[in-house]
């Protein structure tokens, strides 16, 4: 990006090619919309580019680029363009051979689901960037404006939720929380 | 992952719309900020510049200029400075800058009130009109230059931007203005600090946010490119639709 930011306009491609799985996987999963999420990608990497001259010599790229995606993500909501998502994501690879197995994860995965959309969006967003996205702490406090240590806090809170939610769901279907 | 035809599309986009590097950011900012910082000076001298001060022993006036000096230096490390991060600091640093500088404005005025043989007090309107012009120059030209790049909370941003900018004004009204009493000091100097806190709130909520590039079938221009936006150099040849 530093090289970027100083007219040497070849690095974009780099920087596309090293940050846009990280961000689509981002934004995919946060609008389960495979043509929203790349739009989003798409202004992303524009907004970066019309702001290059403000980004500061040696600073980290990635919780720059979330902090644009999750910005970009939150105003489209605002200006209500939510549509009735349709899940365009792909089934998950399941091992066909065990169906109690799969049957089981895929209730898991509901209920871990509805438990991320039940959470507030701040502990939801820094849970995702550190669990699924590889943010380190530091990365994810800088995505989203706040300390480390609210980062921590955030993301265990959403932890204890998920483990509360999946250890209750084990134990009304029988099972040992 | 993403497909190579929107990578395709995405270069072809950026191919087409020149952006500022880091060097004609700095040189434009320098020359946006230099203006802004003289915006108050005619002011100061119109209603008698340093002389105006004189009744205060020198060494006080240098004391009470440096302090404030010091108060715009520590909201600007936060606030305006980004030091090592593109994104800036946390939320609640900035906060705490638009909400401290106020504060930190009255309360050092006030600490030197009855160390010298004050003039009569008044109540501060031109010390408020000075701290507005001068102050609101340079919130203006802070909010101008990052339009549309605040990633996180731009409410916050701008006033922290507001509160930074009106303690910058205050180090040239404390050269000018010989008055430390708690009544001058709360409306002359710290309510001018707190207004710019507001209104750059109130204004950076609007023009710092990033916004999505609209699409351009929604204003009648080629199908699926997007509206071009100030984000390029300010070269002669550069189209604006």
């Amino acid at each position: 990006m530093d090289r970027y930011a100083v007219g040497n306009d070849a690095a974009f491609a780099e920087l596309y090619d090293l940050l846009a799985p990280r961000l689509f996987a981002f934004l995919m999963r946060q609008t389960g919309h495979r043509a929203r999420a790349e739009d989003l990608v798409q202004q992303t990497f524009l907004q970066m580019h019309c702001a290059r001259h403000t980004y500061v010599t040696g600073a980290d790229v990635l919780p720059w680029a979330f902090a644009i995606a999750r910005r970009l993500l939150i105003d489209s909501y605002r200006r209500g363009k939510r549509e009735v998502l349709v899940d365009t994501l792909d089934p998950p690879a399941v091992d066909e051979g065990a169906p109690d197995d799969a049957l089981r994860r895929k209730q898991a995965a509901q209920v871990i689901q509805r438990t991320l959309d039940s959470l507030p969006e701040t502990q939801r967003t820094a849970f995702m960037l550190i669990k699924y996205d590889g943010l380190t702490f530091a990365q994810a406090a800088e995505a989203l404006g706040t300390t480390v240590t609210a980062v921590k806090l955030r993301a265990h809170r959403c932890y204890e939720a998920l483990r509360g939610a999946v250890g209750d769901d084990v134990a009304e279907k029988g099972g040992a929380p | 992952m993403t497909r190579d035809s929107i990578r395709d599309a995405i270069l072809l986009e950026i191919a087409a719309r020149p952006a500022r590097t880091r060097r004609d950011g700095r040189r434009r900012s320098a020359l946006i900020y230099g203006s802004a910082a003289l915006a108050g000076v005619p002011l100061f001298f119109a209603w008698g510049g340093f002389g105006h001060g004189a009744t205060r022993p020198l060494d006080l006036t240098i004391r009470i200029a440096l302090g404030a000096l010091l108060i715009v230096i520590a909201c600007a490390d936060v606030a305006w400075w980004r030091n090592r991060s593109a994104v800036g600091p946390p939320t609640a640093a900035l906060l705490a800058i638009a909400a401290l500088a106020p504060l930190a404005t009255y309360a050092w005025l006030v600490l030197w009130h009855n160390h010298y043989a004050a003039p009569p007090a008044r109540i501060g309107f031109r010390c408020m009109a000075m701290t507005l012009v001068s102050g609101g120059a340079m919130l203006g030209a802070a909010l101008h230059l990052r339009k549309r790049t605040v990633v996180v909370d731009p409410l916050v941003a701008g006033a922290a931007l507001g509160a930074t900018a009106g303690a910058f004004a205050q180090v040239m009204v404390d050269i000018w203005c010989p008055l430390t009493n708690g009544e001058h000091a709360l409306v002359g100097h710290a309510f001018p600090v707190a207004a710019l806190a507001i209104a750059g709130g109130l204004i950076g909520g609007r023009v710092l946010t990033i916004r999505a590039f609209v699409r351009s079938e929604t204003r009648g221009r080629s199908p699926g490119s997007l509206e071009r936006l100030d984000c390029g150099p300010p070269d002669k040849g550069r189209s604006r639709d």
